[in-house]
């Protein structure tokens, strides 16, 4: 139709809108039958497949304002001897280190860092996912992260989740490297050096770093 | 009094420079070799990773970012294996035709045909805004989604009583949603916009109709994704939630500029004085011991409360310090018009140093011309926009945009945060180039008047203040990092 065309009647000006709502009505339904409480999350991640299990957890971890109360040390401890692989993995996730401060997984991959070779539960490639996966998830510094994702790291990561083989040699030496790296880099915010020092000595407009002090809101 | 009536934009005319463009960003992504991963690149393919071997869309723990792009990764990822990054990189090249297409569509339709022709040539040749087709940030596919919306939405403003405004508005709003699944950041700019079809519509009735459309449309399309956070988090949230951790930044003791930080990390490795220390004291100062800490677990494990007590906590720091406030706002102007960018910072951290563009000539030459763009582009775009733009709807429309984006940069600035503006400058840079003051002045029968003269010498003057704000710093960076490799 040209610009200058008859225009339409209301009745068939208003039906994209009437589309609209009638699709915005549809979303809200479907959305409300597929909400599922806490009792029904809880049944979910204790039986089933992987995914499910892991979607019922995504869910209990982060629901509400406070965490499910089932979900406590004691469930934690059990998520991370389970005989599914991938619910294990979702243990080492910002979601469920949320929840429940990471000790275990800690002493899991500080164990597994001081002598991957030793006889463990779990394999090579799911000590190294398990620790990429901790030690690199988003946003972390105060859930266990440390230093971010390099393309090596990428390719090793989806080489240990497709079971290719993997070099756990060269795997190994990475490790400990990127390990010393960011405990370099721990120490580096820890201890200034000279320069830093004597730049901190001039009149500072900004004060000292924060997170060191300060009101919490 | 305006220019006369240009013709209508032809697509054909401008395909020969849009691949131009293309081929030369594919030409940039090969010449840059295999980057390593910056910042939230690492983050978008961790999370893409996860996604794919989880089935669940992990928040980011300070940030609750929208799904798209982290979607778009994870597609590649698991269809490719690694290969994936290098086919995402490809395929936003291929989007990259969009935003080229779109800015010289609106410099054709606002000042004809031969301003297109320079809009796209400035579009081609704009490095900053070229190097992100190379690099995993949503940038490229949001301005694919974002621009063409303003475009359609321009046209029907334009048009007033068009009858084929309904499909438009669909396509506007389709797209507009497209834009929102990969940067929330314009999410209340919609709003705004179908204000701006309240008045330009014939008649009240069919203007709030327009609005009202335009709002369904982009409703229809996000609504899911809020119903979704609304399941996992309990909240429903759109399409995620910035706000909080913004806030923290912005609104806090601690001046901070995410182009600067990681340079700031690089400076401790090499030793380097910390880039702070060479900024206007004047503009970051802050009361010493006033800041605040952000919301943390166990306190607050919810990531969407927690942005919501980390967002009143920023209010009440501004509350407190309205003086502070204003004085480091100027700050983040200058952060965000600053004429360093993405490139120059991956140039300063040495992520081009095995490459031909991280050459002691190539890293010169370019960094000096990804220095020049946004300088050249933000002084004449701005110029143009109030020496020759005279088409009512494009002036409330550009102004709306780029006005949203100085408002919402002066809680946490970046150079990356002006880019969905740069190609509406880019067109207003090119009517400039192409009618010129006097040009206009013929064509019109008079000329912009005083009054927008000095609006304009104004403006440029601020611009140039600006720039002298963020100075130091960007001359240290130039001098220490980007001019000479790492030893």
């Amino acid at each position: 139709m040209s610009p200058h065309s008859a225009p339409r009647s209301w009745p068939l000006r208003l039906a994209p809108l009437l589309a609209c709502g009638l699709l915005l009505g549809a979303e809200l339904v479907v959305a409300a039958r597929s909400h599922r409480s806490t009792e029904e999350l809880l049944r979910q991640a204790a039986a089933g497949e992987g995914r499910e299990r892991v979607l019922a957890l995504h869910v209990l971890c982060n629901r509400g304002s406070k965490p499910t109360p089932q979900l406590d040390a004691a469930y934690m401890r059990g998520l991370m001897r389970d005989e599914d692989p991938l619910v294990v993995d979702f243990t080492f996730t910002v979601d469920m280190c949320r929840v429940i401060r990471p000790v275990w997984q800690e002493k899991r991959l500080g164990t597994w860092l001081s002598d991957p070779t030793a006889d463990y539960p779990w394999t090579f490639a799911e000590s190294w996912r398990r620790w990429i996966l901790y030690r690199r998830k988003v946003g972390g510094a105060p859930l266990g992260a440390a230093l971010r994702l390099k393309n090596q790291e990428v390719r090793w990561l989806l080489d240990s989740i497709a079971g290719r083989p993997l070099d756990e040699a060269a795997m190994h030496e990475h490790v400990q490297r990127r390990e010393a790296e960011s405990s370099a880099q721990r120490l580096h915010r820890l201890a200034p050096n000279r320069r830093r020092r004597d730049g901190e000595r001039l009149p500072n407009p900004i004060g000292p770093p924060d997170d060191a002090r300060g009101k919490r809101p | 009094m305006s220019l006369p009536r240009v013709d209508p934009p032809r697509l054909r005319p401008l395909l020969p420079l849009c691949a131009l463009g293309v081929a030369l960003r594919l030409a940039l992504l090969f010449a840059g070799g295999e980057l390593e991963l910056q910042s939230d690149e690492a983050n978008y393919v961790y999370l893409g990773i996860a996604w794919n071997h989880f089935g669940v869309y992990l928040d980011q723990h300070r940030y609750l970012w929208p799904p798209g792009y982290t979607w778009f990764l994870a597609r590649c990822l698991d269809v490719f294996g690694f290969a994936g990054i290098l086919v995402a990189k490809l395929l936003q090249i291929l989007a990259s035709a969009s935003v080229g297409l779109t800015t010289m569509l609106f410099a054709w339709r606002l000042f004809g045909a031969r301003s297109a022709r320079v809009a796209g040539w400035m579009w081609v040749l704009y490095l900053p805004l070229a190097a992100f087709t190379h690099r995993l940030w949503n940038e490229t596919l949001f301005l694919a989604c974002f621009l063409p919306a303003l475009y359609q939405l321009l046209v029907v403003l334009q048009e007033g009583r068009a009858a084929r405004s309904d499909l438009r508005l669909v396509t506007a709003g389709t797209l507009f949603a497209g834009a929102l699944f990969l940067k929330e950041a314009p999410l209340y700019l919609l709003g705004a916009l179908a204000l701006l079809l309240v008045p330009n519509a014939g008649s009240w009735l069919e203007g709030t109709r327009r609005a009202a459309l335009l709002l369904a449309v982009v409703a229809v399309w996000i609504v899911p994704w809020g119903l979704h956070n609304r399941e996992v988090y309990g909240h429903f949230v759109p399409l995620g939630t910035s706000l909080g951790e913004n806030a923290y930044n912005g609104l806090n003791e601690q001046y901070r500029n995410f182009d600067l930080i990681p340079l700031e990390v690089e400076r401790q490795r090499r030793e380097l004085s910390p880039l702070r220390l060479e900024m206007w004291p004047w503009f970051i100062a802050a009361e010493e011991g006033s800041g605040w800490v952000r919301a943390e677990p166990p306190q607050l494990v919810n990531t969407v409360q927690r942005s919501q007590a980390n967002t009143a906590a920023g209010l009440r720091y501004l509350r407190e310090h309205p003086g502070w406030f204003l004085r480091t706002r100027i700050k983040k102007l200058a952060d965000l018009a600053t004429p360093s960018s993405f490139y120059t910072r991956h140039l300063a951290l040495g992520h081009y140093d095995s490459s031909v563009l991280g050459s002691p000539l190539g890293r010169k030459l370019s960094a000096l011309w990804a220095l020049l763009c946004p300088l050249a582009v933000l002084a004449l775009g701005v110029a143009g926009g109030l020496l020759v733009l005279d088409d009512v709807p494009a002036r409330w429309l550009f102004g709306t945009t780029i006005g949203y984006f100085l408002v919402t940069s002066m809680l946490v600035a970046m150079s990356r945060f002006r880019l969905p503006i740069v190609p509406l400058l880019i067109a207003l840079a090119a009517g400039l180039l192409v009618h010129g003051v006097h040009g206009a002045r013929a064509e019109r029968g008079g000329g912009p008047g005083r009054g927008r003269c000095a609006a304009a010498v104004g403006a440029l003057a601020a611009l140039v203040f600006l720039w002298w704000v963020d100075l130091p710093e960007t001359w240290t960076v130039l001098r220490e990092m980007v001019w000479r490799t790492a030893a």
